[in-house]
This record gives C-alpha cells, structure tokens and sequence, in this order.
C-alpha cells in the first residue's frame, strides 16, 4: 500500500467516528426539542469564529496538546501508557506544592522551577511501570492504569493532611502564589504556557517525525522483532518513550495548574480528566502531530463550548461527554480499512496513477 | 479398501498454490508417510482432509464416497482424527476434561458434569489401548510425550479409524520416540490405519508401509518403503528441478586465519528442552562455510542464537579474536558482521514502512544517514536510488511500501542492504528461500564476490544444491548437532543426503573429521 | 475502635465489589480485558433507581437495570471481541458514557440526585437472621444486612460451580488457555467470549442494584467511586478464581471500611487503605511476571 493511500485511510478513520458521534448528539438534542444545527453553532461561534473563543480554546488545548502527544508516542510503539491521567496529576500537585511553599523567588525562576518539578514527578511515576514493561514484559497496559487511581487516593489524601487549605479546609491544596503563575496575556485567556506548548510540539514533531527515535519508535510499533534485530535496543527505547510520555502529561499537569487552576482540588481534572481527553485526541489525531494539534484544538472547542450551550439553551452541557464517549467507542476499532469495497473502488484509480511513476 | 483418497486435491491462497492436484490414496490398515520439506505444503493437504480448510478444487473420498467437511467434527463423524504438531490442549485442565471436551458426560438430573463418570470413562480407553496415563492428572504436570498420548486419546475415544499425525516427534526426546513408535504399530495391530506426516526419514523407514512425497505443492513420488532406500527419499525431497551452475574459483582457503568461531554453544526452549548442542565450527578469512540439513532440525535456533536474538546456555562465539557470546544484534552488526535474517518478512524487513527505510535499517544510526540524532531524508534518499541501481530491485512504486515487493526483490534489498557495508564476515540464512531464479542467480554472485574479496561467510541453507555450489566446506545437522564437517570436494549428494537423514556412512567414520 | 462496625461494614462495602468480581472472573478467564465493568455498575445504579422511581415497582427497577447493563456489556463485547478493537478503549468508551449520560439525565430532569426513599425502606429490607443475630459479636456482624449481600456470598458458590462443574465452565477455561483446542472440536470461542461478558455485565447491574437501592436507596453522580476497578484488581491478583478472588474482594472491602471508620482517629491518612488494591495488584503483576521471564531464553519482543 502506498503511503498517500494509507494517509487517506487515517483520514477516513478518524472524521467518520466524528461524524457518527454528532449525529447520536445531534439525535439526542433533536429529542430535546432543540435543533441541533442551532447548538452546534452556537458552540462553534463561541469557541472558533471569535477572536476571543478561539483564544480561550487555544488555552485549554495548551495542556491536551501535551496529554494527547504523551499518549501517542508509546501507543506509536504498541506500548500503552495507561496512566497519563495519574502522571499529569502527580506534575500539577508537585508544581503546586512548590507553588506555594518556595516564597520569595522572582516569576520566571519560580515559573521554572514548578514546570520542572511537574516533568520530574511525571517521569517519576512513569520509571516504575516502564522498567516492568521493558525488562520483565509486565503487561503497562494495567499497570499504569491501576496506578492512576492509587495517585488520586494518595493525592486526596495529601490535600486533606499535609498540605491542606488552612482556611478552606476538606480537600483542597491553597494557592500557588502570584509569582507561579502564568499571567493572561492581554484581556484574553492566554498565557505564555500556550507558545511553551507549541515550542514543546515542534520539538516533538522533529523528534517523530526526522529523529532517529522516531524511525526507531515506528519501527517498534510495527515489527518488533525486526528492531530488535536491526539493533534497535528496543527495551531501552521503550523506556525513553515512557520516560518521555511521562515528562510530558507531568508538564500538563503543571502548566494547567499554573495557568488556570491554582490549586489543586478533586475537580482539578475535570471529567473525563485531561489524560483521558488526551486519549481520545491521540486517536482522534492517529497518533500523528499534526493531527493531535487539530484534534486538541477541535477538542477544546468542544468542551468550552459547552459551557456557552448551557447558557444559551436547555440541553445540558453533558451532551459533551455524551459525544465525546461515543467518539471514542467509534475510534475503538477500525470503520475502514484496505479491504472495505468502497475504499477498494476509490483508491484503484490512485493505484493506477501510482503505477506509471 | 482405500479408506482415504483424494482425486486432483487443489488449495490456492490467492494466488498462490499451496496444494496443486494432489491425488493419493490410503489403504486401510497401512501406515503411511507422507513426507517433504517445510513449506511443500503438507499441512495445508492435511487441514483439508481434517476439515480446517476447504479445497479449492477436487475431491475428497472415504471408504470410496465423497465427502465435504465444514469442520473437524465432520472430519471426527467420519472416523478421522487429527493429532497436531502444535497441541491443542489446555494445560490447566485435567487429561479426562481435555478428551472429553466438547463431549462432555453429565449427571443424570443435574445440569453438572459427573466427574466420576468422566474419569471412569477415558481410564477404560487409556487401559484398551495400553497408554500409560493417569485420567486425573492436569495436563500442565505432563510431558511432553504424555501429551500428545492425550491428544491421540482424544481422537480414540472418539473411535477414529483413521489417525493422521501431524510432525509427531517434532518435540518428542529419543526414547519418546522409541515409545510412540511403539503405540503406534500397536495401534496399527488394532487395525487403525495412521498417516504420519513428517520430515524425519528415520520414523519413516521404522514406520511406514508406504510413503508419498511432496515438493512444492505436488506429489513427486509414491514408494513402497520395502523398495526405497533413504537416500532416494532425501532425494526426492530436497532436490532442485533446476541445477544452477554457478562458475566458482576453487582457491585454497586453509592458509588463511581463522575469523569465526562457534565453541560448544547450545540453547533450550521454553519448556527446558535442549534444542541445539556441541554447536562447534570455525570459518576461515574469505571462506564459505554451509550449513546443510532438513529444516527443523536446530538451525532456527542456531540462527536465532548467532544473531544475538537467543542466549546460548554454555558455549563460546568468537570474531577475529573477540569475545561475541550472547552479544545483542547492534554489537554484531557493529564488529561488521552482516547479518541476513532467516524470515524475510518477520525479521528482516518491515513490511509497512518504505523501502528507504528498510535500506537503512540495522545501520541508521551511521553518520551516512544520521546526523546529530535526525535522520537526512536526501541522503537516505541518495542511498535508496544507488541501492536500486546496484541490485536491480524492481517496484511500482519507489516512495511506497515494501509490501509491494516480490519475495525476490524483497530479498535483494535485504542483500543491498547489508552487503553494501562491506561485512567482514556474513550470516547469511536461507538466503534464497521462496526467491526467483533470476534473483537466486544474482544473489549467489554477489556472495561469492564478497568471498573472493575476503568476507567469511556463514551459510544456512535447507536446499541442498545452493550449500553445494556456494561452499568449501559443508556442515551436516541433525537432531540439533553437527554430525560432519567435510570439504566439499571430497563429498557428493549421495553421503550429503545420507547425513542429513541422520546416517553416518561407514567411509566417513573412517576419515578424520574435518572440523574446528 | 468498633471492631464490629469495621467488620460489619466490610461485608456491605465488598458486596457490590463481589458482584463484580464474580461475573468479572468470567472475562479474565477467557482473556478479553473488562475494564467498563466501572461504568457498567454506574448504569446499574442508576437504571435501577431510575426505572424505580418511574414504575415505584422494585422488579420493574431490577428488570430495568439488567436489561440496559446487558445492552452495554454487549456493545462493549461487538467492539472488543466481533470487531476485534483495543478493549481498553472500548471499555472507557462504556466508562465515559456511562458517567455523561447518567449526569445528563439528572441534569435534564433538573435533580441533583434520584432519590426513592419514599418507595423503598432500606431499613426495613435489612434481614434479620432470628438465631444467628443474638451470637455476640458474630451476630451483630453477619445479621442485618440487605438481601443481596447474603445473595452475593451465596453466589460465590454458584459461579465456582458455574465455572468447574459446568460444560460452559470448561469451555471458558479452555478458551482462555488454549482457543485453539475449542475450535478443534468445532465450539466456537466468539460465542463463549460474549456469554462470559455478558454474564459480567448482568452480575455488576446487580453490583448497581446493590449499591443504589438497597442501601442507599439514592443515585447521585458518580457513586460507583472506583469500585469497578478495585474489582478488576481483586479478579487479577486472584487470576480469576471464584474463591481467591472473593477473598480479595473482602480484603478490599476491609479497607474501605478502614478508610471510612479510622477517619475519626487516624484522620485523613485512613484514606491511604484505598490505594492498597492497586498497590497489591502492581505487586503481584510485578512479581509473576518476573518469574516468567527467568525461564526465557529469547530476546525481543512480539506485538501482542
């Protein structure tokens, strides 16, 4: 197959679900006596016609254009790191733990100070089930899934005890301090976490898409007995990738606590929680960075517009998750693939392009 | 009476024909081999007669009617029974519910299964036909010989006439060996008729009464066991329609220092058996040595041992004076060692990436297309178009996928690839296997230039004629050891053939060994 | 410390965690990865106060919620198993959808909960045990609990039946060790992998039932609280034995127990009780695996 075939074939994978999804939504809206055209309009005025939607949607894909590149570099390997949501947590506490305790620093040290303390935690949480996968084939997959919920206890816990609110108390850590923050540019909802977001995705796309690593990653992810023979040491690629994936949801984890929360409480995440957004633009995206950076910023639309769905009509914001499940049970499997008829009948005419090259 | 027969037998995979009309036929009551390499295509035959696959064309006759089998178990309704290579059991369960599984026997007003009936039942076939097993046992606490007895009980509970055996002493150790043989003329006592498909010419003269061969797909014989002898079995199995004459300068090459070699090494399977050992040889600067044999008879795992993708449980592998063993493929590959892996398209290439990829593959990191870390597309892209050129590698597409290629072409890159690193010593296994005469011709060529220039070549070949023309000295493997080291000149096909059945000729023991 | 009450109140807690594990072990058995069992609790909950407070008819409810758990354990087991996609996808698809559609309803009827009190007593469905309630100690432990706990205990047995001395017992530990052995003799393995889903997805509606109605009689937005996957972590270090893996979910059911009566003295920190089944189902991954490993002599991997 050739790869301007195969290009099309993601395409086709990923809007399809899309589509399906709205259409359950745009059924459930239509039940609620609501024409669905209408709301996601609304929606999408909101959040990516208006100069400042689409800044306020920019904002909050900062953090899941991170969880969503976490995710795909190991799942471009067959490895699948389960526990971006954990990990990202673990970033976002230590940050704000460090937020505001360390008094007396100027903004930019604190500022890099607390995002490197988000990186360390993430990897640090990553080291455990990567070393069992690599080493001793321990399946990640439940590993780092199990792990997450032992993180939230443990953090729960941490904010109700050690570094609980004085004055608000139950759980809830205090504020970081001004000096931790990333500060809004203009009257807009951006922060200076946005363009770090973007310099760490460019990174990321030299790094998959023209390094070494990345032609070795894909390589993993295909045939990994063929690496492994081509001397590709694929047990210590697969801790780089984990080791990377965790750096990056810690990163998340901290630059949205910087820029938009705080403080960490038990909605710090939101529902489903950024990592498993992160998942959903991972696939959405097919793992590749360019589509992650569409897919978060669509994302992102979506869930703020949410909230403009709420005040302009009945129809609960919940539709949201409602679409966004969906979306993700499409995306589980393959709609189409090389032998569907119809994908057969439309790309044997680019086949036969192909063939005079 | 012929029980089995099958008129014009055809399976086709696509375009590929697995099974081309075979037509043979069994007599009740007889034991009969049918033998051949890997790949000729004998177990695709036998999944049709067990109904796990449907002809593409022909018949299938029991008992003078024809039949159609959907699934095994309208194989098993009409009296045949598989026994397979890979054994169908679960480990974890008991010998009684592994027989009985499908059949299960319940109480009587209870919707559960009485166990004691159960055990009772199969202990009675056990005794009937002399097995030594105990019905309560669980699988897992078995051996291996043990097991398949649970398999071929499965199918005699069921009271087949006809028991095909698939590679049955595949994993069996001598004397399991010695026992099935037993069972199994005890069985043939009983009036069962047996088919046993395997490769091991030694079963098959203790065995059976008559033997088919298959080579590619079709019968190339049908022999009396009383009239035929082992060496024309070896040859009717590994011969080659088409000798290739390959013009080769005979230089004496026991002057030159020895650069490889292999001391003592052996290595064991999953369940602890030892599956190749006293693996010793040495390869001289510029000299080809092959390694000639059946398939399945260790050099898989020699393979997978000198590629650094098995460890070696004892032993020693040395290149040019340094210390190789259990090395990991990139230090191999890093003491220019050229490495040409034994599945094509499991191991040596990747079949969704592009063929530049794959032409860089096992070298990427190398300054000539790796700088600071970031692969350079133009220099990768350099490479690829010389490569095509040098090898004529034929595609539709140059930017597209390695799956387009042809088993000859894809074959040709794996050479491109790691010839143009001017190896010094070459491990080069089944280097021709489901390759075009055009490609094998040019392959050859290519390996005797690179010996003519000094590269020592390891080869690993099952087609006999391709180990003779290419080597100086030829290596015999057998039931996972080397049984004879020769020069070529002094030996022919007939002892080559003789030794890779396992027989050493008289003359050969009263020759010194040319070896290590 | 009330010994009783901890222990008195381990059995409530492990009883929708049972139920789980119970129908769970199934799946694990015949290796397709359950992970919506969380989100299949929720719905449990939720259908069953829910068709409740419609009809005011307990079986109605019960009816209800069995019917919508089987609807998702079935699509779950289309994608996972027909379709062949990543179960664990799939099965936060269930998860996801299980929470945005329960809080969207509750949203859309503008309740903050779904609360039956006025149809079921929960008081008045604990059962009493005549004899066994004036035992000292033992009694004020093992009586008064709902129906479906002393249900669930029972039910041990049952799926230990179910799954040793049944034909469809052997076929799903077959399936899941050798699926080639089915197919040999014609059973077919798709078959056995959607009833051992299906029969997950029944007992974790009863899981729901358990939770919501009987003892709270109260749905609220997401009190299924992570139960499902504490089930999935007993089922694994129990590696899908009825009677190993009940053990576990009573040991889990003691620390949430714990977690709930230590606050008072040990104040937050009892909340770390939770985040043993997790640690435990690491540990014991870990250490088989590092077992297994010893044995091989080959490198590399395979893509699984």
């Amino acid at each position: 197959m050739t790869g301007k075939k195969s290009i099309l074939l993601s395409l086709y994978n990923s809007i399809l679900p899309v589509l399906a999804a709205f259409v359950v939504g745009g059924v459930i809206v239509a039940l609620y006596g609501e024409n669905p055209l209408n709301i996601y309009g609304i929606m999408l005025r909101g959040t990516l016609f208006s100069l400042k939607g689409f800044m306020k949607t920019l904002h909050f894909a900062a953090p899941l254009i991170l969880t969503g590149l976490a995710i795909a570099i190991t799942f471009k390997a067959n490895v699948f790191n389960m526990g971006v949501e954990g990990q990202m947590l673990g970033g976002a506490y230590f940050a704000c733990v460090l937020g505001f305790s360390l008094t007396g620093l100027p903004p930019v040290l604190h500022v890099t100070v607390c995002l490197l303390a988000g990186v360390a935690a993430g990897v640090l949480l990553v080291i455990i089930p990567a070393l069992l996968k690599a080493y001793f084939r321990v399946n990640e997959m439940v590993v780092t899934l199990m792990m997450n919920y032992a993180i939230f206890e443990i953090l729960r816990v941490l904010s109700q005890s050690l570094f609980q609110d004085p004055i608000l108390g139950d759980v809830s850590t205090p504020s970081i301090l001004p000096s931790a923050m990333f500060t809004k540019l203009g009257g807009s909802y951006i922060t200076l976490f946005f363009p770090l977001v973007i310099l760490v995705f460019a990174i990321m796309y030299v790094v998959i898409k023209k390094s070494r690593l990345g032609y070795e990653v894909t390589a993993i992810g295909k045939n990994p007995m063929f690496a492994e023979i081509s001397g590709m040491n694929v047990r210590r690629k697969i801790m780089y990738m984990m080791i990377i994936s965790g750096a990056l949801s810690g990163l998340a984890g901290a630059g949205y606590m910087m820029s938009e929360k705080f403080k960490y409480t038990l909605t710090f995440s939101g529902v489903p929680g950024l990592g498993w957004d992160g998942m959903l633009i991972a696939l959405l995206g097919r793992h590749n960075p360019v589509g992650i950076l569409i897919a978060a910023i669509f994302f992102a639309a979506l869930k703020t517009g949410a909230d403009t769905i709420s005040i302009f009509s009945d129809v609960p914001k919940e539709i949201v998750g409602i679409i966004q499940g969906v979306m993700i049970l499409f995306l589980a499997i393959d709609f189409v693939n090389a032998q569907t008829g119809w994908f057969k009948k439309m790309t044997a005419k680019m086949g036969r392009k192909g063939a005079q090259a | 009476m012929k029980i089995i027969e099958t008129l014009g037998l055809t399976r086709k995979f696509g375009d590929f024909t697995a099974n081309d009309s075979i037509s043979f036929a069994v007599e009740q009551g007889e034991i009969k081999a049918i033998v051949g390499e890997n790949g000729a295509g004998k177990t695709t035959l036998v999944n049709m007669l067990y109904g796990l696959s449907k002809p593409t064309k022909g018949e299938i006759r029991i008992g003078g009617q024809p039949v159609k089998f959907n699934s095994p178990t309208d194989a098993i309704e009409k009296g045949l029974g598989m026994v397979h290579q890979h054994f169908k059991l679960a480990p974890g369960l008991t010998v009684y519910e592994n027989v009985l599984l499908g059949i299960e026997l319940r109480h009587k007003n209870l919707p559960f299964i009485d166990r004691a009936k159960q055990e009772q039942a199969v202990q009675k076939v056990i005794q009937k036909y002399h097995f030594k097993l105990d019905a309560r046992a669980k699988v897992e606490d078995l051996s291996v010989g043990e097991r398949q007895r649970v398999e071929i009980l499965k199918m005699l509970y069921r009271e087949v006439e006809v028991l095909i055996l698939d590679e049955p002493t595949a994993v069996l150790t001598p004397q399991e060996v010695e026992q099935l043989i037993e069972s199994l003329k005890d069985l043939k006592r009983q009036g069962k008729t047996i088919i046993l498909i395997t490769h091991k010419l030694g079963e098959v003269m203790a065995l059976a009464d008559t033997v088919t061969v298959i080579r590619r797909g079709k019968v190339v014989g049908e022999v009396d066991r009383r009239e035929a002898s082992e060496i024309q079995l070896a040859q009717m199995m590994v011969g080659r329609d088409v000798l290739l004459q390959i013009e080769k300068e005979e230089e004496d090459k026991t002057g030159n220092p020895v650069v490889y070699r292999l001391e003592d090494i052996a290595t064991q399977n999953m369940m602890g058996k030892e599956v190749i050992s006293n693996i010793s040889l040495s390869i001289r600067k510029g000299e080809i040595l092959g390694i000639a044999g059946v398939e399945g008879n260790g050099q898989s795992e020699l393979i997978k041992v000198i590629t650094g993708m098995m460890l070696s449980t004892r032993g020693k592998i040395t290149f040019k004076d340094k210390d190789l063993t259990n090395s990991w493929p990139r230090q191999i590959r890093d003491r220019s060692i050229g490495i040409i892996a034994e599945d094509r398209y499991a191991e040596g290439l990747c079949d969704s990436m592009s063929i530049a990829d794959n032409l860089i593959a096992g070298y990427h990191y190398r300054s000539d297309v790796c700088r600071h870390g970031i692969m350079q597309k133009k220099m990768i892209d350099q490479k690829r178009d010389r490569l095509i050129g040098e090898c004529d590698i034929r595609m539709a597409d140059k930017e597209g996928y390695v799956s387009q290629l042809s088993g000859g072409n894809a074959q040709k890159l794996i050479i491109a690839r790691e010839f143009d690193q001017n190896p010094e010593l070459l491990l080069a296994c089944q280097p021709t296997r489901g390759v075009d005469i055009g490609s094998i011709e040019f392959i050859h060529k290519r390996i005797l230039k690179l010996a003519a220039k000094g590269t020592a070549v390891l080869l690993i070949s099952s087609e006999l004629t391709e180990v003779m023309s290419l080597s100086d000295r030829i290596a015999v493997m057998y039931q996972g050891r080397i049984i004879a080291t020769v020069h070529k000149k002094e030996t022919g096909t007939t002892e080559l053939g003789l030794l890779m059945a396992g027989v050493v000729p008289d003359l050969l023991k009263r020759k010194r060994e040319v070896t290590t | 410390m009330n010994f009783e009450r901890i222990l008195f109140d381990m059995i409530d807690n492990a009883v929708p965690i049972l139920f789980c594990v119970l129908g769970g072990n199934f799946a694990y058995k015949v290796n397709v990865l359950n992970i919506s069992m969380e989100g299949m609790l929720l719905m449990g909950a939720f259908s069953s106060v829910l068709f409740l407070m419609l009809s005011g008819s307990m079986l109605v409810g019960i009816l209800g919620a069995v019917g919508i758990v089987l609807v998702s354990g079935w699509i779950f087991s289309f994608m996972s198993i027909t379709r062949k996609g990543n179960p664990i996808i799939s099965g936060l698809a269930i998860n996801l959808l299980a929470t945005s559609i329960t809080a969207f309803v509750l949203k859309s009827l503008s309740l903050p909960n779904i609360n039956v009190n006025h149809i079921v007593d929960v008081a008045g469905l604990k059962v009493n045990i005549p004899l066994l309630q004036d035992i000292p100690v033992i009694g004020s432990i093992v009586s008064g609990h709902s129906p479906l706990t002393y249900i669930a205990f029972v039910m041990i047995f049952v799926s230990w039946l179910l799954m040793y001395r049944t034909k469809f017992g052997v076929y799903v530990r077959v399936v899941g060790e050798n699926e080639e052995a089915t197919e040999s003799v014609g059973i077919r393995g798709t078959k056995i992998k959607y009833i051992a889903v299906l029969i997950g997805a029944l007992s974790c509606a009863f899981a729901g039932i358990n939770l919501a109605v009987e003892r709270l009689a109260l749905f609220t937005n997401d009190m299924s609280a992570g139960i499902g996957f504490i089930a999935i972590a007993a089922i694994f270090c129990g590696k899908g034995r009825p009677s190993i893996t009940a053990l576990y979910a009573m040991l889990f059911g003691l620390c949430q127990s714990l977690s709930v009566n230590l606050n008072i003295s040990a104040g937050p920190a009892s909340g770390l009780f939770k985040t043993l089944p997790y640690i435990m189902i690491v540990t014991i991954l870990a250490a088989v695996s590092i077992i297994q490993t010893r044995k091989n002599y080959t490198r590399g991997f395979k893509n699984e």
